[in-house]
């Protein structure tokens, strides 16, 4: 239930060393990538200087970002492209740990096997390019189908030329409305969508003025420099004839490329996962530095991993320098990226939290209180014994059969608490009366049910305060923590008004003299509009305020209003959590009634099975909605910041399928 | 939805716009200026300041500010997105393409002449800040040809693919009138989106505003730069509002230069021609003004459509246009502050 702890680890190596290293790295899938260069001019990267070292300290000064490796990006491409020409599923890749040879090998697989089917390759490429030309050779003579003069004495006319060509519909009646000056026959021959084609008739000699109009008028020319026999209707079945042809070949070089598959698609299966690997590891490389004789390299690592990468690495640990660094060592302008980690119940909202914002490294993670606090206030709202159980089925077959976890995950367990509370409050199905209520009725306890929800309010904003404080310590901001809104001051100021009101709505009188109560609120209040100049006093920092002083007191004179509002509306909020349980019954008890109405046994059923559905459907995405709305709006706005990088490392992964097959093998 | 409802919101947002413009005073103290800096320094404490955000005044070249205020022009439009939603909207998009216009003119003259100029001095105001454009994506292209193939998606291939012949350089002038006879056409077919009344009003400022285009384009191609009366017509704009197709044809046809202005004079648009020595250096300036005042006109009679938004777009664009005149102005040392006026479309 916390953030992962990270720290930086520094390779560096011999460059023969390189792929090695990468390699093991990529299948760890545990290093996230940082910038070596950066990381070097930080001067973060420290090497102590012994004489072991003395190559590599003399070697630095000709350090240069990492040159990706052309010939890997060609072997990748290559292999990309014999799965696609072998038409092999990229989800059906063999990959065997063990099987791990060398580089040049399997290079020499894919190009082998490539220089095998590339004379076939080649001529398909041809006979596609042809396909493609027929294809618009025949779109354009269909344009001119109606034009029954043959092709060839067209093209043979020795006093006049012709041209094809396209023109808008506004250009066309620009055309128009000019015709007489115009030194062509103009024919249209085909309207199409985007204009008109047309055959325009010219004496040669004028062909250059009628192109300038032409070009002014946005004309698009249709050029057909091949020559063919016969009227565009004869040219039409000709091409098709040979299109067929064509197919025929296609058809051939086909089968040809299959034989050659069924001999090696094993290997390239295998060479093809080999190749996202390396991919993988071109992605650790971009982010390297070299010199001529070493690799440097940098990247955030999980604490917990480091054992696993020292193991993995040992064959080279006498010629490679490995060290780790803490945050603290490595600079402000290097965060840590952010891996959460929480139990097997909570670990699906993280996806809540991530769809706000990513914790930041320093921040607590707020996970588990989301987790709980969803939970409570999904079940509060939408408590209901049956449809809990579905939405708990609904959860787990999209997490095990669609592979959407954090939905599925989240759907599950939300599904779970509306069944404890379905418990609770005797309802299955929305019928109220075939089970007990083990704790209470909604319906027969209105208000208790609004201010057990404003209760809960006060309990979730009093948590979410505390996490508000935890984070201000981590951050060292007496500002905020001790003195702004979110802070002790501001709690103090919430509970006081709090338990004022409670005594005075108990004991009908106030328990302390108003002056006094207004002296401690008032004072509280005070705190808070002078949190900078105090907060800068105490850390004896100058000046005191980083802003106009005039400005700083109208924003803040404004912002205690803003305070006092937001504190009474967050927790009057939390009433819409009694309300939706009132509404939840309310809506079943409306498609009852109708229910009764009807005679018909079977329309009966009908009506409430379509209840439930409606319930279930619009209802359950509502409060989906607005306990999600309570979670970001009413308590992260207390005390999360998500500025956070996510933790993402370079790993390669079996595709999911390969992996669940794998898996159940074993 | 009822009109008032539609079109409270935008049009009191756009008083507020108009409320941000230059005032004569503002315009008289920027006249008064005598460096680019000052300027600046003054548009910075006028709402221009937004211009110039995270700007070093000092060291803002003429271009450089020329592009702020284009952009600052195109922020503040394109903020009125957000109060349109169905055919209204649509038709909004309609005018963005202007913008996204200028700036791939601006690409394909740089791609022939200068490849590295975008990358160095980002003088786009609208693609890769607006609009479904993909910045990378065209700016990378190497050649005229590739970057029409880059577009392929988008509305302006059909206009471009003519042009597109490889081994070929392109022709400028042709590619950017292909451009924006383009816009023109878009903006005309699109005006089927709006209403009946707001039509005809757009039909009534607009079409003056071709009116006059048409004229200059005629008039100026025929003396300077002797085209052949089928490329004028093909290029004249048809949306006229006083001069009809038949009139245009007849300008275009017409032997001399001398015979337009005769044709013209005893009209309503005779004021072009109406001081001898000035008549070429000043036409623009003067069809400028003509609309900058009758489109203010318009503003105080149209109340709840769409045309409120439309003239801002123009209004908005007249007062860049003046800042950068100032600014021209003055960073070729003319000291004539009368004369500088005179350059403004604005009459102070």
């Amino acid at each position: 239930m916390a953030i992962e702890r990270m720290e930086m680890l520094n390779i560096i190596g011999h460059l023969s060393d390189m792929n090695f290293i990468t390699r093991e790295l990529v299948l760890l899938g545990c290093m996230h990538p940082v910038n070596a260069l950066r990381e070097i001019n930080s001067n973060n990267f420290t090497i102590s200087t012994t004489i072991k070292n003395m190559d590599a300290l003399v070697d630095v000064n000709f350090i240069r970002p990492y040159r990706a490796n052309q010939q890997e990006a060609e072997l990748i491409q290559k292999t990309e492209s014999l799965m696609d020409l072998f038409e092999l599923d990229r989800n059906e890749v063999e990959w065997n740990p063990r099987w791990q040879r060398e580089f040049n090998e399997w290079a020499e697989d894919i190009w082998d096997i490539y220089g095998k089917i590339e004379a076939c390759q080649k001529e398909m490429e041809e006979l596609k390019a042809r396909q493609k030309r027929i294809d618009e050779l025949i779109q354009y003579f269909e344009y001119i189908r109606s034009l029954d003069i043959p092709w060839h004495e067209l093209k043979g006319m020795e006093n006049f030329d012709f041209r094809i060509g396209l023109f808008s519909k506004e250009n066309m009646a620009k055309l128009r409305t000019n015709y007489d000056n115009t030194p062509a026959i103009v024919y249209p021959v085909c309207t199409l969508p985007e204009g008109v084609v047309e055959i325009s008739i010219v004496p040669k000699s004028l062909v250059p003025e009628l192109d300038r109009i032409y070009q002014s008028l946005g004309y698009q020319p249709i050029n057909i420099p091949e020559n063919f026999q016969g009227t565009p209707r004869e040219i039409i079945e000709e091409l098709n004839k040979e299109r067929t042809e064509i197919n025929d070949k296609l058809q051939s070089c086909h089968t040809s490329i299959v034989k050659v598959k069924s001999e090696y698609a094993d290997i390239i299966k295998q060479a093809y996962a080999e190749s996202k690997i390396l991919e993988k590891m071109q992605v650790l490389k971009n982010e390297a530095a070299c010199s001529n004789e070493f690799f440097y390299m940098a990247g955030w690592v999980p604490v917990k991993a480091k054992k696993m990468i020292e193991e993995k690495l040992k064959s080279v640990e006498d010629r490679t320098m490995i060290s780790y660094k803490q945050p603290e060592q490595v600079g402000q302008q290097l965060t840590p990226p952010t891996l959460l980690r929480n139990s097997l119940l909570l670990r699906p909202f993280e996806a809540l939290v991530n769809m706000y914002g990513t914790p930041s490294y320093n921040e607590l993670d707020p996970t588990s209180f989301v987790g709980l606090s969803y939970m409570l206030l999904f079940g509060a709202m939408f408590g209901d014994l049956g449809q809990g159980f579905l939405f708990l089925l609904a959860g787990v077959f999209l997490a095990k059969f669609k592979y959407r976890t954090n939905l599925g995950g989240v759907l599950a367990r939300l599904g779970i608490s509306s069944m404890i509370f379905g418990a609770l409050y005797g309802s299955v199905f929305g019928f109220e009366h075939i089970i007990p209520a083990l704790l209470v009725r909604p319906m027969e306890n209105i208000n208790t049910m609004l201010i057990a929800a404003v209760g809960l309010g006060v309990m979730l904003l009093s948590v979410s305060f505390v996490y508000s404080l935890i984070n201000a310590v981590k951050r060292r901001d007496i500002e905020e923590g001790l003195l702004g809104k979110n802070g002790a001051s501001g709690l103090l100021f919430f509970w006081t008004l709090l338990i004022i009101v409670l005594l005075y709505l108990q004991k009908g009188s106030l328990p302390l003299p108003l002056p006094a109560i207004i002296a401690i609120l008032g004072a509280l209040l005070l705190l808070m509009v002078v949190k900078q100049p105090v907060a800068s006093l105490m850390m004896k920092k100058r000046p005191l305020h980083h802003q106009q002083v005039r400005d700083y007191y109208v924003e803040e004179g404004f912002g205690i209003l803003e305070t006092i509002l937001s504190m009474l509306s967050n927790t009057i909020s939390f009433v819409r959590v009694g309300a939706f349980a009132l509404n939840h019954v309310g809506l079943f008890v409306a498609f009852e009634t109708m229910s009764e109405m009807i005679q018909n046994a079977g329309g009966k059923i009908l009506i409430l099975i379509l209840g439930n559905a409606v319930i279930i459907g619009l209802e359950g995405l509502i409060v989906f909605i607005q306990g999600l709305r309570l979670e970001y709006y009413e308590l992260f706005g207390k005390y999360y910041n998500g500025s956070g990088i996510p933790y993402r490392p370079v790993e390669w992964k079996l595709p999911r399928k390969k992996r669940r097959r794998a898996s159940a093998e074993a | 939805m009822n009109n008032v409802v539609r079109y409270a919101a935008v049009n009191t947002k756009i008083r507020a716009l108009e409320g941000q413009f230059l005032s004569r005073e503002d315009c008289l103290a920027l006249l008064e200026k005598d460096s680019v800096q000052g300027i600046v320094q003054y548009l910075r404490q006028t709402h221009y300041r937004d211009a110039f955000e995270g700007m070093d005044a000092a060291n803002l070249h003429r271009g450089q500010i020329e592009v702020c205020l284009k952009r600052y022009a195109v922020d503040k439009l394109v903020r009125l997105k957000h109060y349109f939603r169905g055919t209204h909207a649509r038709f909004l998009k309609v005018l963005f393409m202007r913008y996204e216009i200028e700036d791939l003119k601006l690409l394909i003259r740089a791609i022939e002449t200068d490849p590295g100029y975008i990358y160095t001095s980002n003088p786009f105001v609208y693609i890769g800040r607006y609009g479904d454009l993909d910045y990378d994506k065209l700016i990378a292209s190497k050649s005229f040809v590739e970057l029409v193939d880059n577009l392929r998606a988008s509305p302006y291939y059909s206009s471009l693919v003519p042009f597109a012949e490889s081994g070929k350089q392109s022709n400028h002038f042709l590619v950017e009138m292909a451009l924006d006879l383009f816009y023109i056409n878009m903006f005309i077919s699109h005006l089927e989106l709006l209403t009946e009344g707001e039509r005809q009003k757009i039909q009534d400022i607009y079409g003056m505003k071709a009116d006059l285009l048409n004229i200059q384009w005629i008039y100026r191609g025929k003396k300077f730069y002797n085209l052949s009366p089928e490329v004028l017509l093909n290029y004249s704009i048809n949306f006229g509002k006083r001069l009809n197709k038949a009139f245009i044809k007849d300008l275009c046809y017409s032997a001399s230069v001398n015979e337009i202005e005769d044709k013209l004079k005893d009209g309503v648009y005779g004021f072009l021609f109406d001081h001898e020595k000035t008549k070429d250096i000043f036409m623009e300036r003067r069809i400028f003004r003509y609309l900058y005042y009758r489109l203010r006109d318009y503003k105080g009679k149209s109340s709840m459509d769409m045309v409120q938004t439309i003239v801002f777009f123009d209004l908005l664009e007249f007062e860049i246009r003046d800042i950068i005149t100032i600014i021209e102005n003055i960073r070729y040392h003319n000291e004539d502050l009368e004369q500088i006026k005179r350059c403004l479309i604005r009459g102070l």
